[in-house]
């Protein structure tokens, strides 16, 4: 009798043992995929010259999972995944933003460009008929006179 | 004529100030690279003065240095193993099992980071400390071919 239960004893251990073991396995390989995807928006953003907060929350959710993985700390594993779940679900909105920054950029760049050149052909042009004009309100009161 | 010495002048301005935006605005396309660096620091979080010589059980110190120029963001995973100092390591023949400690790293472009780590040997021998620096592509870990290996000696205190 005594055998049995110790029987059932070691058998409950040794399931209670590999069910806790392949949950932290399966908390942490989860963190490390959300890692990984929420990586990839930033990456995308990041290409395009967009920076944000969300790096810095990502290098938070790694140290964590550094710390889960490393130290088989299940806590660690389940505070890096919730970091970069949050930064996964607002992938598409990040990329939105960086999109629209990039193209902001982009449009600004080539409007001072353009900017810069249609004054040099003002300049070219008008400016001649612009500087008599301004000669001439500031001479107005000139005399000419006779000399004899 | 006075004049027309002010027009060319302002003219030229407007055409200088508009090519030297036009190349700042092309060179921000044009990017160096892309490339990470690795390197293995001391204690003191120096290159060089590494230990050769360590006592069996006794923590030993060190630190992984990356630089990331790679024109993005990256995330890296770094690989530390001990292996026997015989163990042949290269940019294509590497430890390929569980590593000692695995770490993952995301450094800004341009940036660089540091990461600690100990080893402590139980047992004297030869050893080397190979540091394998891996990059994720977007759908997984590969290795870039960068590593560092150290090689200690542990012996009984």
């Amino acid at each position: 009798m005594n055998k049995k239960i110790l029987q059932i004893i070691l058998i409950f251990l040794i399931l209670f043992i590999s069910i806790k073991a392949n949950a932290l396995t399966i908390t942490c390989n989860q963190s490390l995929m959300e890692v990984e995807n929420s990586y990839n928006y930033l990456a995308k953003a990041s290409s395009l010259g967009y920076s944000s907060d969300y790096i810095i929350n990502l290098k938070e959710s790694i140290n964590y999972l550094n710390t889960g993985i490393n130290y088989n700390n299940e806590t660690s594993c389940m505070n890096s995944y919730i970091i970069s779940k949050n930064i996964s679900l607002n992938g598409q909105k990040i990329l939105n933003e960086a999109e629209t920054q990039y193209y902001i950029k982009l449009i600004e760049n080539i409007f001072i460009i353009i900017v810069f050149l249609v004054f040099s052909y003002l300049s070219y042009k008008y400016l001649t008929s612009i500087y008599w004009w301004l000669w001439l309100k500031t001479h107005e009161n000139y005399e000419v006179k006779k000399n004899d | 004529m006075i004049d027309k010495k002010i027009r060319n002048f302002t003219t030229g301005f407007f055409i200088i100030i508009a090519v030297i935006i036009s190349i700042n605005f092309a060179m921000s396309y044009w990017k160096p690279g892309p490339y990470s660096l690795l390197a293995l620091l001391n204690d003191n979080k120096e290159l060089g003065g590494y230990p050769s010589k360590v006592p069996v059980n006794s923590s030993t110190s060190l630190y992984v240095y990356i630089e990331n120029h790679e024109n993005k963001i990256a995330l890296y995973q770094i690989k530390i193993y001990i292996v026997n100092s015989s163990f042949i390591v290269n940019s294509t023949h590497y430890p390929n099992w569980k590593p000692y400690y695995v770490f993952y790293d995301l450094i800004n472009n341009n940036q660089n980071d540091t990461i600690p780590f100990n080893v402590t040997f139980n047992k004297q021998g030869d050893y080397k400390i190979v540091i394998l620096l891996y990059m994720f592509n977007g759908t997984n870990f590969v290795f870039t071919g960068l590593y560092n290996q150290l090689y200690i000696n542990s012996t009984v205190a």
